[in-house]
């Protein structure tokens, strides 16, 4: 990962625990999703969200 | 990084045996098409990498590297052709050679064999961009703003941003299809309450209405507010109700099954709608296989492991990064097939949400028959329902939907008879069922009620969800989009900045105001660029083919730089300054020097001007340079480092070869006078053929050096310095001693500049001539040997401030005091 990407990355995931319906876990877990040795799953990354989502509407 | 010191080619590519001396300067490789430069180049990507560029990608299926590396006498021993490249790293100034065979290319030999130098060969092979051939140039500069922003963010290595993006933004579109389903199921359980209660809008009042009469009826409590949590029977005991009839409320479902089956116009359109563009898929062979083929990468792209061996074919790749970047470039290069592709699943998304709404409706008479038909009605209604699911199934795929495109085509959702006979039966025996007592309709239509409701509200909790997780995934996605392109945007802010000063420098006659602007937006990336100040326009718009040629490699210029920052020290340029229109060479040449003043540039040019240019403004010099002169099968390139005309005409003389070193003297004349003429300003009779005689020009730069030395001569004495008015004088005095001996070769200059009677010369004749020529244009170098740059007039023309050579050594003030 570059300087630059690792700088996003890190912004990202202080711009998303800013999100109302984003816990410092659902952060942690889209970055490590994001930046996967695979590289990122779209379907992995959408079963965090609703996860996330269902238990904030329960 | 490394900068490159040696290389020896052997049975390699064109080449035979080969030995250059680079010293780790920039280094120019000319000579005619065809007279094997490139096979440098491909010895120098070879020996860091092992392939060889040129024989992969498009339309080299059937070459490769092991059979087609070695020259074309060895393509049986591979193992005869083989490269060593000495070099220096610069972080740790160790040095070491590196040899490839192309017998076996994957693996070289390094001595020393050092971490520092297995480190700095490391960095060159994962920067392939470090080698920029012409064709490469425009890559930058003219594709669509998409498909630049993958160029420029693969070249500064940010597909990983792109990748992350791309897989949030697939994650939104993942639920925003949650959403879609969850509306259209929300939709249907909200129809169904509708049928039940006679209602044509569910507003909570006519709801209440609606309920409070059964439960009137049955004595309840009225209900005097409504959620879709409210209990519409509670204080109701049914536990003695197995199934709840309501012969109204059934009729009513049935009814609605029945005109959804006779009036199919919605569902028809939308079939129509997907089979328009499946039949264009069927229609084209190429747009199918493109299809097929993009999904069949897709694929592969999701299995690619870290062990870089391809999941689809086998084939080893360098690394895995590489292999996901081939296949995504892959999947990218089959634009028309996506778009077919994303019409299909819209159409065949629209299709589906209607089916499912006709498939609500006939559930629901199921239930009915279930409970109260005949078994020929059950199999009837179960018969269409199972059509509709398999159907349903298929349109999730676009193949799958190109497999039923007969099915589609035989409108599929016209009624069977079967199916049309079995609803009318069970509305039939269904409305036949006696009248029931008042209470007994209350308490059943109140069951089906809070069943119904019940539905909606799971529907409902459902649509919120997926309502919720869209919204998120939506917010987290601009999020990232927002952060990524504020980095991206300060990154290209840098990047336009030194790109716009670049392109400025080589065209500072003319475009001294040009700007450039990177806008990057979600995956793209716009260029606008400044049209002589007439507003910003994409590069194409208006710029000839030669500047956006000078674009692209400035832009590349700027991107390297910024990739690799002061790690920048090395980098091959194949023909590429061949895109610099001759009026820009010096500016180009200038900007390579001063802007990058420790990069060793490789550069190959088939323009013999190209390479004078670049030694006369000291970019390469005089020994950093190869010459090929010609090529054979059996022999490989003629090929002479370092050498000038000079030393060419020396070894024609020591060979007794006078018409041949006559011929020299006469060609190598003709290229140095003119650009000498340039430089100082000499005044001759314009030609619009720009052929100008040798004697022309011979007078004219004479003459214009004789004015130029006067006004120094005044200069040094009106402002009285005595070391300047010493140097004119002894440079006058060299000029004298060098036109002396000039005219006293004249007649044998007359004869080559005017009648070409180099044939009647003896080598006697001719030394004292090639001797004489050669000490008249010592005047016009400086005399730093790490200089000897031709001199030149400096100042706008009729305010000429000096005559100077690059390095300042020679420098005469032509502007007098008061001047």
């Amino acid at each position: 990962m570059s300087p630059l990407e690792e700088r996003v990355i890190n912004q990202f995931v202080e711009a998303a625990t800013a999100i109302d319906g984003v816990d410092t876990d659902l952060a942690a877990a889209l970055r490590a999703e994001l930046t996967a040795e695979k590289g990122p799953n779209a379907e992995k990354l959408a079963a965090l969200i609703r996860s996330s989502a269902q238990g904030s509407v329960a | 990084m490394i900068q490159i010191l040696a290389l020896h080619i052997e049975e390699f590519r064109g080449i035979r045996n080969l030995d250059i001396t680079i010293d780790g300067n920039s280094f120019a490789i000319h000579g005619p098409n065809g007279s094997g430069k490139s096979g440098v180049v491909d010895a120098i990507g070879f020996a860091f990498t092992g392939t060889i560029a040129r024989l992969s990608g498009t339309g080299t299926a059937g070459i490769s590297v092991l059979k087609h590396g070695p020259h074309v006498h060895k393509r049986d021993d591979p193992g005869a052709a083989k490269v060593a490249l000495k070099f220096r790293d610069t972080a740790s100034g160790q040095t070491g050679i590196i040899t490839r065979s192309v017998k076996n290319p994957a693996s070289f030999d390094l001595q020393p064999d050092t971490a520092e130098l297995r480190q700095a060969l490391a960095i060159v092979q994962q920067h392939p961009e470090l080698t920029l051939s012409r064709r490469e140039i425009i890559k930058f500069i003219l594709s669509e703003a998409g498909k630049r922003a993958g160029e420029v963010q693969a070249l500064l290595r940010l597909e990983d941003l792109d990748a992350q993006r791309k897989a949030l933004k697939s994650a939104v579109g993942k639920v925003a299809r949650d959403k879609t389903t969850a509306h259209g199921s929300f939709e249907t359980a909200q129809a169904a309450a509708s049928r039940h209660f006679d209602l044509p809008r569910l507003t909570p009042d006519e709801v209440l209405r609606v309920v409070n009469q059964s439960r009137s009826v049955l004595g309840l409590e009225q209900l005097t507010s409504l959620t879709l949590s409210t209990d519409l029977k509670q204080g109701l005991d049914d536990g003695e109700v197995e199934v709840a009839f309501d012969k109204p409320s059934a009729l009513r479902d049935i009814a609605a099954a029945q005109s959804w089956l006779h009036d199919q116009s919605a569902i028809e359109a939308a079939t129509a709608a997907l089979l328009d563009p499946l039949a264009t898929l069927k229609a084209d062979p190429a747009l199918l296989d493109s299809l097929k083929h993009r999904a069949f990468v897709e694929t592969g792209l999701t299995l690619v492991e870290a062990d870089s061996s391809c999941p689809l074919c086998d084939t080893e790749w360098e690394s895995a990064d590489e292999l996901r970047l081939h296949l995504q470039q892959k999947v990218a290069s089959s634009q028309a097939a996506a778009q077919q592709e994303q019409q299909i699943k819209t159409a065949a998304s629209n299709l589906v949400k209607l089916m499912r709404a006709g498939q609500a409706l006939i559930r629901a008479t199921f239930k009915l028959a279930t409970a109260w038909g005949q078994p020929e009605v059950q199999e009837a209604i179960q018969s269409y329902d199972d059509q509709l699911q398999i159907l349903e199934g298929s349109l999730a795929t676009v193949p799958g939907a190109l497999g039923v495109y007969e099915q589609l085509d035989a409108a599929p959702f016209a009624a069977p008879a079967s199916l049309t006979a079995s609803l009318a039966s069970l509305a039939n025996q269904l409305a036949a069922k006696p009248d029931t007592s008042a209470q007994a309709r209350a308490r059943n239509s109140l069951i089906v009620a809070a069943e119904r409701w019940s539905q909606m509200r799971l529907a409902r909790v459902s649509l919120d969800s997926a309502t919720k997780s869209h919204d998120l995934a939506d917010k987290i996605y601009k999020a990232y989009c927002q952060v990524a392109d504020e980095a991206l945007t300060a990154l290209y802010e840098e990047v336009e900045t030194r790109f716009s000063q670049f392109y400025q420098r080589i065209n500072a006659d003319d475009e001294d105001g040009f700007r450039a602007e990177l806008e990057p937006s979600a995956g793209k990336l716009d260029l606008l660029v400044d049209f002589y100040g007439e507003g910003m326009f994409p590069p194409g718009a208006y710029h000839s083919e030669g500047h956006q040629d000078g674009m692209g490699v400035c832009l590349y210029l700027a991107l390297v730089e910024k990739l690799l920052g002061p790690a920048f020290r090395f980098a091959v340029l194949d023909d590429v300054v061949m895109s610099v229109d001759s009026n820009h060479r010096r500016q180009f040449c200038d900007l390579l020097r001063l802007e990058f003043p420790d990069v060793q540039f490789i550069i190959t040019t088939h323009d013999e001007i190209w390479a004078k240019q670049m030694q006369s403004s000291q970019l390469i010099g005089k020994k950093s340079q190869i010459r090929f002169q010609g090529w054979s099968v059996a022999t490989g390139p003629a090929a002479e480092q370092g050498a000038d005309f000079w030393d060419r005409i020396a070894q024609d003389l020591a060979k007794d070869d006078v018409p041949g070193a006559a011929h020299k003297l006469r060609r190598g004349l003709e290229s140095e006078l003119p650009d000498l003429a340039e430089e100082l300003r000499a005044r001759v009779t314009y030609r619009g053929d720009a052929k100008y005689e040798l004697g022309e020009l011979l007078s004219a730069v004479s003459g214009r050096h004789n004015d130029w030395l006067k006004k120094a001569a005044n200069s040094a004495a009106s402002w009285n310095l005595a070391d300047a008015k010493q140097r004119v004088v002894e440079l006058k005095e060299a000029r004298s001693k060098a036109l002396l001996a000039q005219n006293a070769e004249n007649w044998a200059v007359n004869a080559l500049v005017h009648y070409n009677e180099w044939a009647t010369m003896t080598k006697g004749d001719f030394g004292p001539v090639v001797k004489a020529w050669q000490e008249f244009l010592s005047l016009f170098r400086c005399t730093n040997n790490n200089c000897r740059s031709w001199i030149s007039v400096t100042g706008f023309p009729g305010k000429e401030n000096a005559l100077r050579c690059q390095c300042g050594e020679y420098n005469l003030n032509l502007v007098p005091k008061g001047g």
